[in-house]
């Protein structure tokens, strides 16, 4: 498959005029290996020629590399609209002169919270020369964005930030969660709850009929709550639904590092998710390498784990951002807390600890499957197996709702249990079938739904019709044509019954 | 239904529940009954009813039925007094009671619906669409239902459009119905949604599908321009029928007009319904045409909707 970037974080610097207490990137000095000025102008042209149409500059801070406007109008030359994020100290008339000289989009001034505190998270003073910074570019006419990483420091300044921002003029405003990573590794008493993600998400969307001012989720706030969908798409001015399509990086987004280094995001960048280096090997080679980046473009829902592994939007969000598993967890494709969907799941796996009524909790499993609210069945039911780990029936309804739900691995084991309990059980077979097909065992998956058809009567034909189909499916049209056959032969009227499948059997 | 006499001093109800108050009375032979005092909010009054008891002897005694709802959680005092319906002031007994409406208690199904209802959380077909089939993955024209990117081309499987890849080569259309324009000297690509812009530049339009309002309209409904040509003349030749903007005028099929002309009053305004191919005139194919190409060359039809198959 071949992905096209769009855009990307370049980190064009670790030198910095602050030391920020949850600087992600721990940056201080300009490294030794910082690219020099001939090598970034051959990034920008590389930039171009990949095909991207937006980049950030970022660092450390980007300002206080002195070629950083010859960067931005080089970009800019190669049709790609450079958008740079600072602290905003040393963002005066002048730099901002150059800036629009050099065709830069959009400045984001990092804020995170209000005077007192955001002098204390990054440096005395900061808060004073952002406010003239953004006074300056409300004068001159220039899209001033704000940047807030959230703590349990500032996340109660929500609301008056807000109202100083607007007053501002700002017109964009990102809000994303601190993380620990960098030098907030070392504060993690400073991180959000997971819950708190709901009280973020409910102040975003607060604002959304507020033509003033657009107020982003970041990428790590989410997913599939309807206050965020809408907020997202109320700050895209979408007239469509915008969501949570799963991580762009490597797939739509880059990151380059001070030294050349790519990788899919800037965030994760541990040794192992670099995956080459621009003083080496062009960037084009580098992206369109199939074996690169391949934590993410080959990441399938069946390789996160906990909830993530089991959420009924596992397929398209595959555990929303990447970042906040790994920094949280330790592990790139562990469960990702900060989700709102994922807090209120865990609410109510912790009502169902309280509760022991096997038939009580059966019956509103069952109910759950019949009703399409497989995620509910499926906890429930987890519940009951829990406390019964041989319930036939229990078995029967997870296997079934984890297959629906596209967690074939569950699927797969609760089949596989009740196989272990009754050999012969005709629904087990064809579940275990139509799981190892899903998983790639096609071969001894249809096997399995062999068995389940020889041993079915003719008041229970869905092994045939699952057999038959996933035969086709396989390529194998002319047995499932014997199939057919077969089929009719124990219940005349199948194929009558079945002429669709008739017709694709061919 | 609960009933509450005389006797008991507390009634406990849930929210929604109907409940009687029964009280006895000698209005009869005595001219007392039970008045309805004082009434808490929390409580709707249903009805009113006498009920003889089982005893005929005159002046025996009456049960006052009076029918509650209970329409609020709340604790609340219920009265009643004792009095002649004419000496109104002169209550001899008052009965009070202590009312307590309580939320009625959530079924465990409820509750763990609650927490993930559909006016909390997206439906998971919306976030996760299906597509029911993955071969021929390049549809150019219909009415798809889902999208998958690949390949390097914007690939659309089935679905409703609903956005335009930005690729100056090979305008692609990704997600739906394009809504905007992105201003761009070279091209005038539109991305998401129903274009409303235009290119400035003379280079040509893309637009694939869509309702461009633009110039240079390859395929689409074009909309009349200021200085749009509608030719209403008959080409000398035919490779003389270029419609630039506005309805397209083409060549045969049938009038909507007829020139009055000294030598030839053939018909040139036409909606086309069907022609015989000829790749060097402005060749229309059963249907109705939604656009047309700029290029007299290949003023071909190509999108629209067919309307008759028949070679005539």
């Amino acid at each position: 498959m071949k992905y096209n970037a769009v855009t990307g974080v370049w980190e064009i610097t670790m030198g910095c005029n602050m030391r920020c207490k949850h600087c992600g990137s721990i940056c201080m000095e300009p490294l030794p290996d910082e690219l020099t000025t001939e090598e970034a102008l051959n990034v920008c042209d590389q930039i171009g020629e990949l095909g991207l149409k937006w980049i950030t500059l970022s660092g450390g801070e980007p300002l206080t590399r002195k070629d950083w406007h010859m960067l931005a109008k080089r970009l800019k030359d190669n049709n790609v609209i450079p958008n740079i994020i600072t602290n905003g100290w040393i963002l005066n008339e002048e730099t901002l002169d150059k800036a629009i000289e050099s065709g830069v989009g959009t400045f984001a001034i990092s804020l995170d919270g209000l005077k007192e505190t955001h002098d204390f998270i990054r440096r005395e003073g900061s808060y004073d020369r952002i406010m003239n910074a953004l006074e300056l570019m409300k004068r001159k006419g220039i899209t001033a964005g704000v940047i807030t990483t959230l703590t349990n420091r500032n996340i109660n300044q929500l609301e008056a930030l807000y109202n100083i921002l607007v007053e501002k003029g700002v017109k964009i405003w990102q809000l994303q969660i601190g993380l620990p990573m960098g030098n907030l590794a070392d504060n993690r008493d400073m991180l959000l709850t997971p819950e708190q993600v709901d009280d973020v998400i409910d102040f975003i969307h607060s604002t959304i009929t507020d033509k003033r001012i657009d107020v982003y989720p970041a990428d790590c706030l989410g997913y599939y709550n309807i206050k965020e969908v809408e907020s997202r798409t109320k700050a895209n001015n979408a007239q469509s639904l915008v969501m949570w399509k799963g991580c762009n990086a490597g797939k739509r987004s880059l990151g380059i590092l001070h030294n050349g280094d790519i990788l899919g995001c800037t965030s994760i960048r541990d040794r192992e998710y670099i995956e080459g280096n621009i003083r080496k090997t062009p960037l084009r080679e580098i992206w369109d390498n199939e074996n690169n980046f391949s934590w993410n473009r080959k990441l399938k829902k069946d390789k996160l784990s906990g909830m993530c592994q089991k959420c009924t939007y596992g397929e398209t969000c595959l555990g929303g951002c990447p970042n906040t598993r790994l920094t949280m967890n330790g592990d790139i494709n562990s469960e990702n807390m900060y989700c709102s969907y994922n807090v209120a799941i865990k609410k109510n796996i912790k009502k169902l600890e309280n509760i022991n009524d096997i038939n009580k909790l059966m019956g509103v499993g069952k109910k759950f499957a019949a009703e399409g609210e497989l995620q509910l069945s499926q906890i429930v039911l987890e519940r009951v197996l829990i406390l019964e780990s041989d319930n036939k029936e229990a078995l029967d309804y997870y296997g079934y709702v984890s297959y629906m739900l596209g967690n074939y691995s569950d699927s797969l084991k609760a089949n596989q249990k009740s196989l272990d309990l009754e050999p012969n059980n005709i629904y087990a077979n064809k579940g275990y079938g139509l799981c190892l097909c899903k998983l790639g065992e096609a071969d001894k998956g249809i096997e399995y739904l062999k068995k389940s058809a020889s041993m079915t009567t003719d008041s229970y034909m869905e092994p045939y019709h699952d057999l038959i189909l996933t035969l086709i499916e396989n390529g194998r049209k002319q047995e499932a044509l014997e199939v057919f056959k077969e089929a009719e032969a124990k219940c005349p009227g199948f194929t009558q019954i079945n002429q669709r499948l008739r017709g694709l059997a061919g | 239904m609960k009933e509450f006499n005389s006797f008991e001093e507390k009634v406990a109800v849930k929210k929604g529940e109907v409940f009687d108050v029964v009280l006895e009375s000698q209005v009869v032979s005595t001219g007392y009954a039970w008045a309805l005092s004082s009434m808490p909010n929390c409580l709707n009054l249903l009805e009113v009813a006498y009920v003889s008891t089982s005893s005929s002897v005159a002046g025996a005694k009456v049960n006052q039925v009076y029918r509650f709802a209970a329409v609020a959680e709340a604790e609340a005092c219920l009265e009643f007094s004792l009095c002649r319906a004419w000496e109104p002031l002169n209550a001899v007994q008052k009965k009070v009671y202590h009312v307590n409406v309580s939320e009625q208690e959530s079924s465990l199904e409820d509750d763990l619906k609650f927490s993930i209802s559909k006016d909390k959380f997206l439906p998971t077909d919306v976030v996760n669409p299906k597509v029911t089939r993955e071969q021929s993955p390049v549809i150019p024209y219909g009415v798809p239902i889902g999208v998958v990117e690949g390949n390097g081309q914007c690939i659309l499987k089935y679905g409703v459009p609903q956005g335009l890849a930005k690729n100056n080569e090979n305008c692609q259309l990704k997600y739906g119905i394009p809504a905007s324009i992105v201003e761009d000297e070279n091209n005038c690509v539109v991305e998401y949604g129903i274009p409303l812009g235009k290119s400035n530049s003379d280079e040509e339009c893309v637009l694939k599908y869509g309702a461009p309002l633009a110039t240079n309209l390859l395929y689409g409904v074009p909309c009349a321009k200021e200085d749009a040509v509608y030719p209403l003349y008959k080409a000398a030749d035919s490779n003389d029928i270029v419609v630039v903007y506005g309805v397209p005028t083409l060549k045969y099929g049938i009038a909507d007009a007829t020139i009055a002309n000294a030598s030839n009053t053939d018909s040139y305004c036409y909606t086309p319904h069907e022609f015989e191919e000829n790749e060097n005139n402005c060749v229309v194919k059963y249907g109705v045409p939604t656009g047309i190409a700029k290029d007299d060359n290949d003023c071909i039809l190509k999108y629209g909707a067919p309307v008759l198959k028949d070679n005539k």
